[in-house]
């Protein structure tokens, strides 16, 4: 865990990809404070204009200002994605952890049901869920817990197992350690790292959905800002105005780009047999050149 | 091996009626009350209770709910989807030429996502650590954090608009595939291509490749018997890219107006139309299910060690 | 046919770390001469022959001289080397289970080499396979060529690959621990194979093992290897009689103190001064029942047909080799 975490500060990439998404969610959480405009304020004199000092990014087809927009969906786009994810993390987590530990019955029952549910195509389910109930965000979160939280259960569960097995688990067993103490010391902390794979891969993944149902509106409704509707709007007025696709689809594109790098370098700090020969050979080269 | 692939087989008829059941359970699950959207659609004027009453017992639903599922399941074998609330048209006669579009974008797009990621993953592999390898990696890698839709648009905005090489939309000609399966390919290509890739790594390790080596065979018949190997790997995850394909164009057909399933499941959420976006569920649920028994069955074939079992 | 080869100054490095595997290596191999290379576990046995063939890790740079065939190995291209690969230097590995492709019949990469090598169609290269393995003493060699590696025993690929070196007539045949994975009694019968192969194609042999039995049997000469450094080298006599070096003595003595422990086992069985005992002791390998050995072929992973004692016989003899440590 310990050695997991230098690794992964000495990895550039990994550390400005945290810095990245830290930065966006603390002005995606102080929104009113960063956003210069109100960002339902319909402007008709300003219709498409381009950036300037009151709008920085320019407005959209009702003169709307985009930069202000862009800010406040980072909450629908990402924060809601974040929430909805810890959720399916914790039911995951801990239906996982009790399947893997307590074994038995329980452990069979928990499973099946992951089963039935992962035999399901995860983004069918979500449009059937969508279908079913309604459009709106609310919804397509619910459908991505309820069909994400089997995989996180399976992990864990195996991870759980692994563990179980070692030997300072086993000794802190004999020597009459509680079970609370034992999942929050020695397992919790051991499986870590994986979680964090998975989850900061899913995340990048549930945000291009997120986004693409709402491009379909069949999430966020108008008024409210959006980056995927933002840009179905935008993609109205491709023609005169390509230029409106621009902010809100690279907005989408580095939440997921770092969402994913993050994961990735994670999942490389974690284990030490992937690492490249070339990436040595110039960590080699460079502390040569620097004798 | 015989017993292996009747017993997958037979799994099919447990994952039907789990599938059904729950298609089924979710519709009945819908806040929204069907009569009401039927005549709705049908433009009744005044909806009174005796019109609901009669419409409820036209459609069969005062019955109770698993008679009406069995009834269904038996509609359902018969290929008898229902009929739309919306269109009054049977389900069946909307869904099918949407299934033929879908099914070949999909197909298109499996091809090429299979054929680009199988010669990239060999590439890489070959030149592993190198610039192309890393170029490549992280190319792909980004390509496929970036929203499908917002490339499609780019593209079209691109190619069509500015360039004027390609349709912007619809079906037709040849033509009309390039774009969306451009689009589509390159960005499920990231997923494959690494597959095939570490694969390809991971057996290059492999003690047979370095006796291969020292035997003085030439190295495009090393590298053929690697690719043999990592591909037995990579074949299970290609059956599942037909369904997985299926069912991503959902964007990407409306983002070209491509007339397929995606589209009309979409275009009946908005009409609140049941028994299609029903229907959609059924038929791509039971796609997954069939595909991943059929990639099963072709890893066992190509094994020798399950082969023989 | 065979050719002598000649290593000077060899030095072998890690490129990503800069650590020194092989630092400083010089012997020579005469032409129809075999030399063991003893040495424990990690003191870089297999990464010299590795470096020989050039078969070695991308990363793994090699400076030196090695002198085969007029030439010097490491000036030659992967192009050129891919030639003398096989036809001119034959490898074979410890681990005959993983040195065949999985997903083929070990058919396809015999007919691959031989097509390679020798140039032969698909027919002339089973028949050429045919006949070598009959001459490794497998039985139903059409059979085995169309099976799996999966459903062979270890020993019979080791087999196999012998009869490749058969086949090919290689000039130099490098063994690495060709008989290590294998059980006392195969490895007895491979390496009667390798005292065959010797004998008939007359090569020069360059042949890796942690087992001093098998060594003295088959060597004319011993290089002691320790730490990537060569510790003391000449011909086995001297080498087993007078060792030099204290490491070799202490090699030596472990192996004396393993006859010993023999002797004990067979006392308490009331064997000793058998025949079979005395060949034991002799050529310090197992307890081979050898009336069975010609009829059964390579039958070996079949032990059914075997006295029930020499199981008993075989485990106890493993698990004190392995106490007295001289397996790794
Ligand atoms: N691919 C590699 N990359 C870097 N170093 C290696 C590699 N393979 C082996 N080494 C190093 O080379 C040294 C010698 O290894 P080698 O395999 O030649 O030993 P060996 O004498 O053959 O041992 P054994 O008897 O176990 O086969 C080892 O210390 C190991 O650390
Ligand atoms: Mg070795």
């Amino acid at each position: 865990m310990m050695n997991v975490w230098s690794k992964i500060k000495k990895d550039r990439i990994a550390v400005s990809c945290l810095a990245i998404i830290l930065m966006i969610i603390i002005v995606g959480i102080f929104a009113n404070f960063f956003a210069p405009n109100d960002p339902l304020e319909i402007n008709a004199t300003l219709k498409f204009d381009g950036p300037s000092w009151e709008y920085p990014l320019g407005n959209d087809q009702l003169g709307r200002c985009m930069l202000s927009r862009l800010i406040f969906g980072i909450r629908t786009s990402v924060l809601f994605v974040l929430v909805a994810m810890f959720a399916t993390i914790s039911i995951g987590t801990i239906l996982g952890i009790i399947a893997g530990y307590f074994k038995g019955k329980v452990d069979e029952v928990i499973m099946r049901v992951c089963d039935i549910v992962l035999s399901f195509p995860s983004e069918v389910m979500t449009l059937a869920i969508v279908g079913m109930f309604g459009t709106g965000l609310k919804n397509i979160l619910l459908a991505c817990i309820l069909m994400k939280w089997a995989w996180f259960a399976r992990v864990f569960r195996s991870a759980v197992m692994k563990y179980t097995d070692k030997n300072y688990v086993m000794f802190s067993k004999a020597s009459g350690c509680k079970t609370g103490h034992i999942l929050r010391k020695h397992i919790l902390p051991a499986i870590f790292p994986e979680i964090a794979v998975m989850a900061s891969n899913n995340i990048s993944s549930q945000i291009l959905m997120v986004s693409g149902l709402s491009f379909l509106g069949l999430g966020v409704q108008a008024p409210t800002p959006e980056w995927g509707m933002m840009l179905s709007e935008a993609k109205d007025a491709m023609l005169i105005h390509p230029y409106q696709m621009l902010p809100s689809g690279i907005a989408i594109m580095v939440m997921a780009v770092s969402f994913s790098f993050l994961g990735d370098s994670i999942r490389d700090a974690m284990d030490v047999k992937h690492e490249g020969y070339a990436l040595k050979k110039n960590r080699f080269k460079r502390k040569r050149l620097a004798a | 091996m015989r017993n292996y692939i009747i017993r997958r087989i037979l799994t099919i008829i447990p994952m039907f009626f789990i599938i059904s059941f729950i298609s089924f359970v979710l519709i009945n699950l819908s806040p929204s009350d069907p009569v009401e959207i039927i005549l709705r659609a049908n433009g009744v004027p005044v909806v009174t209770e005796e019109l609901i009453e009669e419409t409820k017992i036209e459609l069969g639903l005062d019955q109770p709910f698993l008679v009406r599922y069995v009834n269904w399941l038996n509609d359902v074998i018969h290929l008898d989807f229902g009929k739309s609330y919306v269109t009054q048209q049977p389900v069946f006669k909307m869904i099918s030429p949407a299934f033929g579009y879908t099914m070949q974008l999909a197909l298109a797009n499996t091809v090429v996502t299979i054929m680009l990621s199988i010669f990239l993953g060999i590439i890489c592999a070959q030149f592993e650590g190198r610039m192309i390898d890393r170029g490549t990696r992280s190319f792909l890698f980004i390509i496929s954090a970036m929203p499908a839709f917002w490339i499609g648009t780019l593209a079209i905005w691109f190619f069509s608009v500015k360039l004027n090489l390609l349709p912007t939309s619809g079906v037709g000609s040849w033509t009309n595939f390039v774009l969306p399966t451009m689009v589509m390919s390159i960005g499920y290509c990231g997923f494959y291509f690494r597959m095939i890739r570490n694969s390809m790594l991971e057996n290059m390790n492999e003690n047979y490749v370095v006796y291969a080596r020292s035997c003085g065979v030439k190295e495009k018949v090393v590298v053929k018997h690697i690719f043999r190997n990592s591909i037995q790997t990579a074949v299970a995850a290609f059956c599942m890219a037909i369904p997985g394909m299926m069912a991503g164009t959902v964007v990407i057909e409306n983002v070209f107006a491509w007339p397929g399933l995606g589209r009309l499941c979409v275009s009946s959420i908005f009409n609140r139309d049941l028994p299609i976006i029903q229907a959609y569920v059924l038929i791509l649920a039971l796609s997954y299910c069939l595909f991943n028994i059929f990639g099963d069955i072709v890893t066992a074939v190509l094994n020798p060690k399950l082969r023989k079992a | 046919m065979s050719s002598s080869i000649k290593i000077s100054n060899l030095k072998i490095w890690d490129d990503r770390d800069d650590d020194v595997i092989i630092k400083d290596l010089s012997f020579e191999v005469k032409k129809n001469r075999c030399l063991a290379i003893v040495g424990e576990s990690g003191s870089g046995k297999s990464m010299t022959v590795k470096g020989i063939t050039g078969i070695h890790k991308p990363w793994i740079e090699c400076t030196g001289c090695i002198a085969f065939d007029g030439e010097n190995l490491l000036e030659l291209g992967q192009e050129s080397m891919q030639k003398i690969r096989g036809r001119k230097i034959f490898m074979i590995f410890q681990d005959g289970m993983t040195a065949f492709d999985p997903s083929c019949m070990i058919r396809v990469g015999l007919r691959e080499t031989l097509a390679e090598k020798l140039d032969l169609k698909k027919e002339a290269a089973d028949h050429c396979m045919i006949s070598a393995m009959n001459r490794v003493m497998l039985n139903n060699p059409e059979e085995i060529l169309q099976k799996y590696p999966h459903q062979l025993s270890g020993g019979m690929l080791q087999r196999i690959m012998i009869a490749l070196a058969l086949a090919l007539e290689p000039e130099l045949i490098i063994a690495d621990e060709p008989t290590t994975a294998l059980d006392t009694i195969t490895q007895y019968e491979v390496v009667d194979q390798f005292i065959k192969l010797r004998k008939e194609i007359g090569t020069t042999m360059i042949f890796i093992s942690h087992d001093l039995g098998v060594v003295r049997q088959i060597a004319d000469d011993v290089l002691v290897m320790k730490d990537g450094e060569k510790v003391e080298e000449g011909p086995i006599e001297e080498i087993f009689t007078k060792p030099q070096h204290p490491y070799t003595q202490y090699l030596v003595s472990t192996r004396a103190a393993l006859g010993t422990n023999f002797k004990r086992i067979m006392e308490e069985t009331g064997d000793v001064g058998s025949e079979e005992c005395e060949k034991v002791l002799s050529t310090g390998r197992g307890f081979i029942h050898e009336a069975e050995d010609d009829s059964q072929g390579c039958e070996l992973s079949n032990e059914q047909g075997r006295m029930p004692w020499y199981h008993w016989r075989k485990w106890k003899w493993k698990i004190d080799t392995w106490k007295t440590g001289s397996w790794d």
